[in-house]
């Protein structure tokens, strides 16, 4: 897909299985996460309070991501940066089988079609510790399990890390940041 | 002298979880099955310190189709960035 902007992120920095995460949603689900985050018990959650989404980077300038309307799907980076900042990170442990890394957006692929819900963000809220509820699923909740599946890693393993919001990825200690850069077509 | 032990213990920065043995870059941790995830190809354990481990189809030593809530497991486990690399369910 052509680029439509003037600027493009420096793709080619970016790893398939890098999870992109965005800033200051100002839709009223983006709003609420926020809120829900900066009021979080868990200080790594309120560090990251102001992202509130979170998506799977599939290559070519493309993400697999959950939002409300659209379920699991896949689109164009440029939906995001065109209005709000964005934030790549990765697992940071060397260890980690290349392979394994690569598997992350292939197995995010698998889920395009499912249905999106925040209702599992107030549920987490009230009853800490609550699993995913695979009916519908969350934004972070989708890039978790991905990661899971894909690596084995479990990035709410600490118990304040759960439950697994777009905000703790944004400060979890386990997954470093991708240094963005923004250069003219 | 017993209270000293105690605070002196409760300092110590690398105290294990409960139920947790210590193998160098892996230890080892008792948990039990919380939630199955057949979507995901995944079962959620949880030790009992409250950590959370999946258990996935590249674990070794466990079949996942076999377990089911309450049952509990012992896995070995990398001590960065949590990660199972077998596990056996205690019969």
């Amino acid at each position: 897909m052509a680029w439509p902007g003037t600027y493009v992120p420096n793709f080619s920095d970016w790893r398939e299985g890098d999870i992109v995460l965005v800033h200051r949603t100002a839709d009223a689900a983006g709003l609420a996460i926020q809120a829900s985050q900066a009021t979080s018990l868990s200080a790594v959650t309120r560090a990251g309070a102001i992202c509130s989404h979170a998506a799977i980077y599939l290559g070519g300038g493309m993400v697999v991501d959950a939002t409300r309307g659209a379920g699991v799907s896949a689109q164009s980076v440029w939906n995001y940066c065109q209005h709000r900042s964005i934030q790549v990170r990765r697992l940071s442990d060397p260890t980690i089988p290349m392979a394994d890394i690569a598997d992350i957006s292939a197995m995010a692929q698998q889920h395009i079609g499912e249905p999106y819900s925040v209702i599992q963000v107030i549920i987490s809220k009230l009853i800490p510790g609550t699993m995913p509820v695979l009916d519908a699923l969350y934004c972070s909740t989708l890039v978790g399990l991905v990661v899971a599946d894909a690596t084995g890693v479990d990035l709410s393993s600490d118990p304040a890390h759960q439950p697994l919001h777009p905000g703790t990825l944004a400060a979890h200690p386990e997954l470093t940041d991708v240094l963005l850069e923004w250069r003219h077509l | 002298m017993h209270l000293l032990m105690n605070y002196a213990f409760s300092l110590n920065p690398r105290r294990e979880p409960k139920g947790s043995q210590d193998e160098g870059d892996t230890r080892r941790v008792e948990a039990v099955v919380v939630a199955l995830i057949p979507e995901y190809h995944q079962v959620k354990v949880r030790d009992g310190d409250g950590h959370l481990y999946a258990l996935t189809r590249k674990t070794q030593g466990v079949d996942l189709a076999s377990l089911h809530e309450g049952q509990r497991v012992v896995c070995t486990v990398t001590r960065k960035l949590p990660r199972v690399l077998n596990a056996a369910a205690v019969v």
